[in-house]
């Protein structure tokens, strides 16, 4: 698992902080295509299972002994791993695209989701930039990441990962006690490492990893896997727990909010292609992908 | 902020410096960004001042090591074996510019302290293809993983995708391309670009509401 600086959010809640990452990734992905340059095209080749042409000899062809063979088919199946689904060899359709098998339904949801964005939450989150002071705002981040440390430490130790699950929770024992609930973060300065994990994740780490895209009212991109997981993420969530309603209620409130705020920035880079449903779909879908993977990056600490 | 800003640093990380043309793809990266970087802090006042200074600057950093028409071959996929080389050039061409004009700006928005790491380099399909592993570190503390394709072309190491946080710019628009060229020819949607009547790349933040 690779390790998060400032993951958060409750499970109960509208928004997620993986959110704002995916966000923030496809735009980059996106944004880097002013790198392409002008070069000639005869090297240029293309289609699902196209591949640079190889520049230190081609692949054995010839009659192998069956270990060679074997070998060879391994270090192929090591490579595509490492690379992007329209690289791989083995690539099938469903690799190439997100399972969605419910995309009308979806198609309306999203828009759904969009006009109540435009009617409110981009202008509370607009207000709250606005009119209060950046220190306070990154509090109030530091404290809806504090509280997700306990969905975090379960899902590590769902994923075979006690130490680092442990860690997660000394992040918690640190930073609501010496941190003051939260809003500050002295367990980074103490270099104890953050991870972003949740059920969904780890239901894809158990081997569910093509679940159908599944989007809900009020709520952003998700597959069915992740919805399951995001209802057995819930009891964990301190949230839940506030008292009286009118006080959890506020607290989710201003975490929507708050992760609203967090990427208005990206807004100002313009509006949307014709079709960004299918943008946003694509993007998510990778990035979560990449979630569900990446504990291949950093899993020494449990070994 | 930073985050938009991280589009400017990527965009301007692939310039082959000219002490570096030989020099392996995970140099290459480091050298870059690093050269960007420090470019950004000695001329941010005149970049502010002159925008036009700026788009110079981003113009010439991609010049020559990001393989546009290999990238635009991939992204248009199945459709590229029926288009050609012309078609495929000026599409190239169109979304460079037209993506250029949209993010060189966000140049302007990195915070001093913003750290470029090359964690690995990883020789794939027999070395043809080497995919460098970085890590992007805010001052903050927040870590982003950018991991850059590169292939060899015309004796140089060239850029054709980049992956961020897992999402490849090159998949990605595929699959956005894929379907518009089922209603538009190529040529039509280069036209499209070249116009502005297509806006590429900044969809995904109107769709606020996050979830699993």
């Amino acid at each position: 698992m690779r390790q998060r600086a400032s993951p958060r959010a409750d499970t109960a809640v509208i928004a997620s902080h993986s959110q704002r990452w995916c966000l923030l990734a496809a735009l980059l992905a996106i944004g880097i295509a002013p790198a392409w340059a002008q070069q000639p095209v005869s090297s240029a080749v293309a289609g699902p299972q196209a591949s640079p042409a190889p520049t230190t000899g081609s692949q054995p062809v010839s009659p192998a002994p069956a270990a060679e063979q074997a070998s060879e088919i391994q270090r192929r199946a090591a490579d595509d791993a490492q690379l992007p689904a329209y690289l791989r060899n083995n690539a099938v359709a469903s690799d190439l695209a997100t399972y969605d098998p419910w995309e009308r339904y979806n198609r309306r949801i999203f828009r759904f989701n969009k006009r109540v964005d435009t009617a409110l939450a981009k202008p509370l989150a607009t207000a709250y930039v606005r009119d209060v002071p950046e220190p306070v705002r990154d509090g109030v981040s530091r404290f809806y990441t504090n509280l997700r440390q306990p969905v975090i430490a379960v899902n590590l130790f769902l994923q075979g990962h006690p130490a680092s699950a442990c860690k997660s929770l000394g992040r918690l024992a640190v930073n609501t006690t010496i941190g003051i609930g939260g809003i500050f973060d002295p367990a980074t300065r103490m270099h104890i490492p953050s991870y972003d994990e949740d059920f969904g994740q780890t239901l894809g780490r158990w081997g569910w990893r093509r679940s159908r895209y599944f989007l809900l009212p009020f709520f952003g991109p998700g597959t069915l896997r992740d919805r399951f997981g995001s209802v057995a993420d819930a009891p964990l969530g301190p949230i839940r727990y506030f008292d009286p309603t009118r006080l959890r209620v506020a607290v989710i409130g201003l975490e929507v909010v708050d992760v609203r705020a967090g990427i208005l920035p990206l807004d100002e880079l313009g509006t949307g292609i014709d079709d960004d449903y299918i943008l946003v779909r694509e993007a998510w879908s990778q990035r979560r992908l990449h979630q569900i993977d990446d504990q291949d990056v950093d899993i020494g600490d449990d070994r | 902020m930073v985050l938009v800003a991280l589009i400017g640093l990527v965009l301007a990380s692939f310039a082959p410096r000219a002490d570096a043309f030989g020099q392996a793809p995970g140099q290459l990266v480091q050298v870059n960004s690093e050269h960007v970087l420090h470019a950004l802090e000695q001329r941010r006042a005149e970049f502010q001042s002159h925008p036009e200074a700026l788009h110079r600057f981003v113009q010439g950093e991609f010049s020559q090591s990001f393989d546009r028409v290999y990238a635009a071959r991939l992204v248009l996929g199945d459709s590229n074996h029926a288009t050609s080389d012309a078609d495929v050039q000026a599409f190239a061409d169109a979304l460079v510019d037209h993506l250029m004009a949209r993010y060189g700006s966000s140049l302007l928005k990195i915070h001093p302290g913003l750290h470029v790491k090359v964690l690995s380099e990883m020789p794939l399909r027999a070395g043809s293809i080497v995919k460098v592993l970085t890590m992007v570190d805010r001052t903050n503390g927040a870590r982003i993983s950018v991991d850059y394709l590169f292939h060899q072309h015309a004796g140089q190491w060239q850029v054709f995708d980049v992956i961020v946080e897992g999402i490849s710019f090159v998949q990605t628009f595929r699959s956005v391309f894929a379907d518009v060229l089922r209603s538009k020819s190529l040529p039509a949607i280069t036209e499209d670009l070249r116009e502005g009547k297509i806006l590429v790349g900044s969809t995904a933040i109107d769709h606020p509401l996050g979830g699993h």
